[in-house]
């Protein structure tokens, strides 16, 4: 009995190891929410269209917009430009990116990320059952686009804490828009569909100057004397 | 219909002062340094579906030039080359409008996306961003242009301009599963009055819905990057669902809020509500309606 029981416990370990070859899940796991890491991943996985959704061109182009969406957060915590307070540009005065996602509350400055009455990160439910959603679908069968995407946005979060974006700030350089002079990095974007507009001193990011990344448009601001 | 007369009639104007003022090289010929093939952005029926869509959704007053005396519209296009994935076969193309300075960005979408099974495959171009500029996008020689009579167009937008694109059933039965799949999550109480809704006006050449629900006080916005009667789509357009709350997120302008993405200004809403309320599809559902299409949303609705 125990020697059958034997022979079955084998053919059973090497059935798994053998599916586990053919059928390899990607496994990707977030940091948690309430982590400043894995808020700010929530944030980047939110703003950036994944394959089939609206915006969505490839997958160098959706990294390309995490990236800028992480260089304005920081940009707006620590990169305030001269003739604007931070108060002016990001309604908040922290260095703390957190604190510049939070900012205003429920429809402050990043729609549906705030601080609970406690002062805990949290996102509207539609965040996380999106992000529910795309970690599911990721984890089925091998690893794809999906899984690439959302580790993407963990790791930059991750990275960012660790040093600073981990990557170019492709407006840095960004000196003039038309007539207008600007100050070159990015403060603000929004959802690029006509009507959403940040106002203010913003000033759209052409799209020969890059300015439109996944299905989001970025903003520089106009350079003060 | 007097106002609608006199703004088509702008429109025109608008038209005709840009075709006084374009100078293309490539307006007799081909266009140079691109495909000789036809375009077919610049088929008419095409361009005449393109331009009804910007009307309807993006057309306003500051769209008016000074008038000219032209009979002829010109629309330039050109393909753009966009780094894709290595198995994306999507094509991209800009048409440029020079009579109202307007740049309209279009994609046809053919890529798969394995892990939902799902496979993408346009057959034609759907607009995805419009924009205004005060030239275009690339130098003339870029584009391959082609006019069009002014009469016509102007009569065509004319008497169009009220026309609704009638809904499929299957897109019918697409937008009550994108609905009742919004009413479970955000409002999974029962409703206990009749709730009216009005989806906006279709287009062929774009994959938008928007629905302004009336009695719930909001604006939702669903869009993916397929036709409208992929199976794909309702999955995938409630994932980047956008819902505008009528009583928190308008604003007059952007400007009291600078920064935040969290607005849309209320002239922008204006447009939005006249397009769903009076060349849109109102539709109104009892509590008992609710109910049935919140446990089944494929279930067709009793007339």
């Amino acid at each position: 009995m125990i020697e059958i029981f034997g022979q079955r416990r084998w053919w059973l370990v090497a059935g798994i190891m053998l599916a586990s070859q053919l059928v390899h899940g990607a496994n990707v796991e977030l940091d948690s929410p309430s982590a400043p890491a894995g808020y700010v991943s929530l944030l980047l996985i939110n703003e950036a269209p994944f394959p089939g959704e609206r915006g969505f061109r490839s997958e160098e182009d959706s990294k390309a917009a995490m990236l800028a969406v992480l260089w304005v957060l920081h940009c707006r915590a620590s990169a305030i430009p001269t003739g604007y307070t931070q108060k002016q540009v990001a309604s908040v005065d922290s260095r703390s990116v957190t604190d510049v996602i939070t900012a205003g509350g429920i429809r402050g400055q990043v729609d549906g990320f705030y601080k609970d009455s406690a002062g805990r990160l949290v996102a509207v439910p539609r965040v996380h059952e999106r992000v529910t959603y795309l970690i599911g679908i990721a984890n089925q069968g091998q690893p794809g686009k999906m899984a690439r995407l959302l580790c993407h946005a963990r790791d930059l979060a991750r990275l960012y804490f660790q040093g600073g974006p981990s990557g170019q700030d492709v407006f840095a350089q960004l000196r003039r828009i038309g007539g207008v002079s600007v100050t070159g990095r990015s403060y603000a974007w929004m959802t690029d569909v006509r009507g959403f507009d940040p106002g203010g001193t913003f000033v759209r990011i052409p799209n020969a100057d890059q300015g439109s990344l996944g299905g989001n448009r970025f903003y520089t601001l106009e350079k003060k004397p | 219909m007097k106002h609608g007369t006199g703004f088509c009639l702008m429109l025109v104007a608008a038209a005709c002062a840009g075709c006084v003022s374009s100078s293309h090289p490539a307006r007799e010929n081909t266009a140079r340094g691109t495909s000789l093939q036809p375009d077919v952005l610049l088929e008419k029926a095409f361009v005449l579906d393109v331009l009804r869509y910007v009307y309807r959704w993006h057309f306003d007053q500051s769209y008016i030039l000074q008038a000219g005396k032209m009979e002829k519209l010109e629309v330039w296009s050109r393909r753009l080359h966009p780094k894709l994935d290595a198995d994306d076969r999507s094509e991209y193309r800009e048409m440029w409008i020079p009579a109202v300075n307007t740049v309209v960005e279009l994609k046809r979408a053919e890529y798969k996306v394995p892990e939902l099974k799902l496979e993408i495959a346009e057959s034609t171009f759907k607009v995805t961003r419009v924009s205004r500029q005060a030239r275009p996008p690339a130098p003339n020689g870029q584009y391959q242009v082609r006019e069009f009579p002014l009469e016509e167009v102007r009569d065509y937008l004319f008497t169009t301009r009220t026309n609704q694109v009638p809904i499929s059933d299957s897109l019918r039965a697409c937008t009550r599963k994108l609905i009742a799949d919004y009413l479970n999550k955000a409002y999974p109480e029962r409703l206990t009055q009749d709730q009216i809704c009005y989806i906006s006006p279709l287009s062929s050449v774009c994959n938008e819905v928007w629905v302004f629900w009336e009695t719930g006080r909001k604006i939702l916005f669903f869009s993916a990057d397929m036709d409208l009667t992929n199976p794909g789509f309702s999955q995938l357009s409630q994932l980047r669902m956008q819902v505008i709350d009528m009583d928190k997120d308008i604003v007059a302008s952007t400007r009291e809020v600078p920064g935040s993405n969290a607005f849309v200004t209320k002239d922008w809403v204006g447009r939005l509500l006249f397009n769903c309320i009076l060349y849109g599809e109102r539709v109104v559902r009892t509590p008992e309606q609710i109910r049935r299409l919140r446990s089944d949303p494929a279930e067709k609705p009793l007339p």
